[in-house]
């Protein structure tokens, strides 16, 4: 269905809802409006992509509740995420883990960072920590599945991994990222939401 | 719009472009960033009422205690011409100067650092050079983030790698841009029948895509290409290390760098006269005209570029040109003016500057 810009005659592209005190109101807008007032906007591949995630008509109801589930930290749904295209703060990445996961591989072909570790930490470095916190939560797998065999492997794996780290294993918990997130840290320069 | 007095309208950098660089006849120059979001603020929109005044407070200091030479703008204490100089420069995206949030930039001497802040991520770490530079921007890019990431720890996780505020840059959130001019590849000849050189670019297109590269305008994102200069860069910033990223944009390169200079050669071969009219053309009209857009000017010089790089005109260099595209931009038109100018009086005061400079040989 076409439906023109609530400023001008152009075709609207960027549909806006927004609420505000429980009640609801859209906006619809050309590009060229959207951005004179300063609405961010997804790409146009994007926005073609983040369309190609919305559910089928009979899942819709199931996946209402996914849609409204927002992130502790920065307040933002999945569906906010959709209409711009951009995330609140660094903890969605948790939060979010399953859409982004598959959003990440459609965007990249690959979701499974390769580069180096903050700090200027060499590339094998940075890859070794990745392999290492997958084979950490393998073994927890493994252990709850009671695959003792596997579990006595990856556990052989992961002594390997440490000593090519430099066995500063830092008591790090499995899969854990050395930023979690906004304000997920103690000890940091400023935090998000800190009085200060 | 006047600056607000007590900041001053600060110096600025050099026009690197007119320094020679490598490949030069068809890459004009070499774009590497990095997009970061620092540990314990919010991604710019969901920013908090006063997280963003923070935010820039904290990274001004931070980028002063890795590099005291560079200078601090913070783009709603400059007017809206100095914004757009900056922007002309490449120092600033289009998305940054219309912005209103607390934001600014800090660039070198040279003009060929700049470090965003506040805009879509927390940072934008970007280096340039003349040419086709790759090796010596990723050691410049990378000894910058690796000094700030020290004071200012970064969002990142081994999954994913550096947690962007857009997912298009999650992983390493590096962006590789080499804008090239490809005059001979979209020439539409009548000679060659115009289909040949569509064709051409097509043929870029298809090879970037699948290498998970885009070919784009000269100032990136949803830009178009005039004056046939384009953007090749990588898109994929997952999977893939930065090396591999890299070494996919020099192959497809120097296939499109070849290519181009193939199809110099053959339109030189087929119709020399014709490109002889064409650039000669072009020096007649920068040279006597009273009034011209940037568009059309923009053409112009790109059809001269090509008569340099071919040896069919030496009335002009490379780095004269290269002066103009910059300095010819309603930004720095009124820069220099010292007062803002209607769109027909700047059609005026270009053609002036383009006839003067191209005269004064």
């Amino acid at each position: 269905m076409f439906r023109s810009c609530d400023r001008c005659d152009n075709p609207a592209t960027v549909h806006l809802t927004e609420i505000k005190g429980g009640s609801k109101t859209e906006r619809h807008l050309c590009e060229s409006c959207a951005r004179a007032l300063h609405v961010p906007q997804a790409s146009k591949e994007l926005q073609k992509l983040l369309k190609s995630f919305e559910p089928a008509q009979s899942l819709a109801q199931l996946a209402t509740k996914e849609l409204t589930r927002a992130c502790p930290e920065c307040g933002i749904t999945w569906a906010e995420f959709r209409q711009h295209g951009r995330f609140g703060c660094a903890r969605d990445y948790e939060i979010f883990g399953e859409e982004i996961e598959r959003l990440l591989k459609r965007i990249h072909g690959s979701s499974t960072y390769s580069g180096k570790m903050p700090g200027g930490g060499s590339v094998e470095a940075g890859q070794r920590l990745d392999s290492l916190a997958r084979a950490r939560k393998a073994l927890q797998d493994a252990i709850e599945a009671e695959n003792y065999e596997e579990a006595a492997r990856l556990r052989d794996e992961i002594r390997k991994l440490n000593e090519g780290v430099g066995g500063g294993d830092g008591g790090g918990e499995p899969g854990t990222a050395p930023e979690r997130g906004a304000g997920a840290d103690a000890g940091e320069p400023r935090r998000a939401d800190g009085g200060g | 719009m006047a600056a607000r007095g007590n900041a001053g309208a600060p110096e600025l950098p050099d026009l690197w472009l007119l320094q020679p660089g490598k490949e030069q006849d068809v890459v004009v120059s070499t774009r590497m960033r990095l997009a970061r979001n620092v540990s314990g603020f919010h991604f710019k929109t969901r920013l908090r009422p006063g997280e963003a005044e923070r935010l820039e407070g904290h990274l001004r200091g931070v980028i002063a205690g890795v590099d005291r030479t560079l200078r601090y703008v913070s783009m709603n204490d400059v007017s809206a011409t100095l914004r757009d100089v900056l922007y002309e420069r490449h120092l600033v995206s289009a998305e940054h100067v219309a912005d209103q949030t607390p934001r600014g930039v800090a660039f070198s001497a040279s003009g060929t650092t700049s470090i965003l802040v506040n805009e879509e991520d927390h940072l934008r770490i970007q280096v340039f050079a003349p040419g086709l530079e790759l090796a010596d921007l990723d050691r410049r890019v990378n000894a910058l983030d690796d000094a700030i990431g020290m004071q200012a720890p970064y969002n990142f996780s081994e999954r994913y790698g550096y947690l962007t505020s857009c997912p298009t840059n999650t992983g390493t959130g590096l962006r590789v841009s080499v804008m090239l001019h490809l005059p001979a590849l979209s020439f539409r000849g009548e000679a060659r029948g115009g289909r040949v050189a569509e064709q051409g670019i097509v043929k870029v297109h298809k090879a970037a895509q699948k290498l998970g590269l885009t070919v784009r305008g000269t100032h990136g994102e949803s830009s178009r290409a005039e004056g046939d200069f384009y953007q090749i860069s990588n898109q994929v910033t997952l999977g893939r290390s930065p090396q591999q990223a890299v070494a996919d944009l020099q192959a497809v390169l120097s296939l499109v760098v070849d290519y181009e200079r193939n199809s110099r050669t053959i339109l030189l071969k087929d119709d020399r006269t014709r490109l002889e009219d064409v650039v000669w053309r072009a020096w007649a009209i920068l040279c006597h005209a009273r009034r011209i857009s940037s568009r059309e000017a923009l053409a112009h010089l790109s059809a001269l570029r090509l008569g340099v790089c071919l040896q069919l005109i030496d009335s002009v260099t490379l780095p004269t040109l290269h002066a103009l595209m910059v300095t010819m931009g309603p930004g720095h038109l009124q820069h220099a003016a010292g007062r803002e100018l209607q769109p027909r009086e700047r059609d005026a005061v270009r053609a002036q500057l383009i006839r003067e400079t191209l005269q004064r040989r």
